[in-house]
């Protein structure tokens, strides 16, 4: 029956996300139980237009089409707790943000004027729904949230969404950016974008970092500072540089996280819990060392989930488009 | 897209031929019916003015005659009548050998005594303001008794219509046959 | 629950193209079923109007034929009264006429009269008289006639006349 209601005008929703150098997108019905996806599209930056040029298609044959992106954009955040002294105490320019209360718990907020940018990047799409990553990491966790702490992350290659919660409560946020060499010294390896906003020297959009430099192995004792590569999406590395690439990279992002945590216990700002659990849901290729690393070293419980942010998406603009 | 104008077509030509066609041709056909019965109507009509019109017509031109079929016979008032052509009147039944079907009729020897046979033309003559329909008839006697006096007897024949036969009033009543 | 930064739009409800399309084929079928209806109830009514006009032509029928019928009666009686009053004045006149024809010469005791003819008694003053002045025209009036005369002491003589088979008398009342 539900497919019945399909030749009458059904609600139809178009999804994307940007994924490294390419456009994730899908296209599905919106039924009871939820989205039926129906084709998923992988659209490189380049093409953009293309992505544009599909959802016209759409909209001819379907014109009650919604769109849901994830925003990208790099001046966004989440803070602890839902009062307005929030902004001030984490050095956020309220009035210069598109903010809301999720669940009642956190805030989540985005720069306008990058909602803005990004709705333009898009011109050719009529964009309904602007999820930032934490709203669609918070949708992932709610099943696993207990009362006890447990740190959240969202990983794709080169950037991770950070976020503890419990259930009735979140307890801190950050985005980490994780370099894809190997960097002791102490120069800004991630941002921690929780304090400034529109700073311009320190911001930086991924999608600037420039696509296609030939990939060298580094070893671990070199130092680079201002040298950033993009590692090549990486099959199951039984090559030995391609592994050293990726050992390279787990521990990145390893240090970046312990650094994370480190800062959540000693910053004032934030309540003080020990965090005794792990999940980390990944949209890219993570394997089990990096679960063996937090785990060694910060003898806490990590488990490793796969992470579709597509239906991640699918899932909350369903719920909002139907309500 | 095109499906959509199929469907559309086909309802409304569904439509039209299951409901508007047997439609009008019912219609035309009770349009025609009513013409004709109208027509027939009108003819109809027109006659029962015609007809009417003469009834009445003719129920004014004859007012005093159907009265007098009508009335019952009344000695009483007639004798009131004839008095005043006679000196003398008196009246006697008589056997009745004439017969009419549509008619009741009362046969009547008149005994007069008059002046002069003046008396009896005049007597005649006023037939028509007597509200009955009176027939003078042989057999006719005059005698002579003096030289002032005439005694007449002659034949009266009263006609009554019968009641039955045509039982029309000559009110304008309808007749339920 | 909120979770989005933005709203999303409205979307039509149906596109352009079909809601033209939907308006039209309402607008069509509308205009059908109102179109059947109409006529639906013209020829119902026209139906009753039917009924009601052959109900009328009927009533009217009679009633023609029930004025007829009072109209054949009128006539009838109509002339059956000129019948009978034409009787009556020729009753009348021919009785003034045989008196008329009684000259004065001669006086009349008793006259009976019938359908078949008169009996005249009378007293004359002579044969001639009588002969001449009132048997003359009786004889022109009635085919027979037989007189006989009975004398009087005074010259005058009485007569019985009998006359009989009229030619002119309406005496018969015949329809």
């Amino acid at each position: 029956m539900g497919k019945l209601s399909r030749y009458f005008w059904p609600k139809t929703v178009l999804l994307f996300y940007i994924d490294d150098n390419n456009i994730e997108a899908a296209f599905g019905f919106i039924g009871k139980e939820g989205v039926d996806i129906q084709e998923r599209r992988t659209i490189a930056q380049s093409e953009k237009s293309s992505l544009a040029a599909w959802y016209k298609e759409i909209v001819h044959t379907y014109p009650k089409t919604y769109t849901a992106a994830m925003l990208d954009t790099v001046n966004q955040g989440a803070l602890p707790g839902c009062d307005r002294s929030v902004f001030m105490r984490f050095g956020v320019e309220a009035a210069l943000v598109q903010s809301f209360c999720v669940d009642g718990i956190w805030e989540v907020y985005a720069s306008l004027v990058e909602i803005k940018w990004f709705e333009q990047e898009f011109k050719g799409i009529v964009l309904d729904l602007a999820y930032s990553p934490f709203v669609l990491l918070y949708a992932r966790s709610r099943p696993y949230l207990e009362e006890t702490p447990t740190l959240f992350i969202f990983h794709q290659e080169g950037i991770a969404f950070v976020i503890v919660l419990s259930k009735e409560r979140m307890w801190y946020a950050q985005i980490l950016i994780i370099p894809k060499e190997s960097v002791n010294e102490e120069e800004e390896p991630h941002e921690d974008i929780s304090l400034d906003e529109e700073i311009e020297g320190l911001s930086f959009d991924l999608e600037e970092i420039s696509a296609e430099n030939e990939v060298e192995p580094i070893s671990d004792t070199d130092v680079l500072s201002d040298f950033k590569e993009e590692i090549e999406q990486k099959p199951k590395a039984e090559v030995n540089e391609s592994a050293l690439e990726l050992l390279e990279y787990n521990l990145n992002l390893f240090e970046s996280l312990k650094e994370s945590v480190a800062s959540f216990y000693h910053d004032d700002r934030y309540p003080h819990e020990f965090i005794e659990k792990v999940v980390i849901f990944d949209a890219a290729s993570l394997e089990q060392d990096i679960v063996r690393y937090i785990e060694d070293e910060l003898f806490m419980e990590v488990s490793l989930h796969r992470f579709d942010p597509i239906e991640a998406l699918a899932m909350i603009a369903a719920q909002e488009i139907k309500g | 897209m095109l499906i959509w104008v199929l469907l559309y077509l086909l309802l409304v030509f569904s439509f039209i031929f299951i409901l508007v066609i047997p439609v009008v041709k019912a219609y035309k056909g009770v349009n025609s019916d009513y013409v004709d019965v109208k027509a027939r109507h009108m003819a109809v009509k027109n006659e029962h003015d015609t007809v009417f019109e003469r009834l009445k017509s003719l129920q004014a031109k004859y007012r005093k005659v159907i009265a007098a079929f009508e009335n019952r016979w009344d000695e009483k008032r007639f004798m009131e009548q004839a008095r005043k052509y006679f000196l003398q009147v008196r009246l006697m039944p008589v056997e009745s050998n004439v017969s009419d079907p549509n008619y009741k009729i009362y046969e009547i020897n008149a005994l007069t005594k008059m002046e002069s046979p003046q008396n009896f033309y005049r007597f005649l003559e006023s037939f028509p303001s007597i509200p009955f329909v009176l027939q003078a008839d042989f057999p006719i006697a005059f005698k002579a008794h003096g030289s002032d006096e005439i005694e007449g007897i002659f034949r009266i024949r009263v006609y009554e219509e019968k009641k039955g036969v045509e039982s029309n009033r000559s009110r304008e009543s309808v007749l339920n046959r | 629950m909120r979770y989005s930064f933005i709203k999303p739009k409205r979307k039509p409800s149906i596109d352009s193209e079909s809601r033209i399309l939907a308006i039209f084929l309402a607008v069509t079928l509308l205009l059908v079923l109102g179109f059947w209806a109409f006529m639906l109830t013209k020829k119902s009514s026209i139906s009753k109007e039917t009924l009601h006009l052959r109900q009328q032509t009927r009533q009217l029928k009679q009633k023609s034929q029930s004025y007829r019928a009072q109209i054949e009666r009128i006539e009838h009686l109509a002339k059956k009264y000129e019948t009978i009053a034409t009787h009556n004045t020729l009753l009348k006149e021919s009785i003034r006429n045989l008196f008329d024809l009684v000259p004065d010469q001669i006086t009349l005791t008793k006259a009976v009269l019938d359908k078949g003819g008169l009996v005249l008694y009378g007293v004359t003053p002579s044969k001639d008289v009588y002969n001449y002045l009132l048997l003359a025209p009786l004889k022109s009036v009635f085919q027979r006639n037989v007189t006989t005369f009975y004398p009087l002491k005074n010259g005058w003589w009485r007569f019985v006349s009998v006359n009989e088979g009229s030619i002119e008398s309406g005496s018969e009342v015949e329809e």
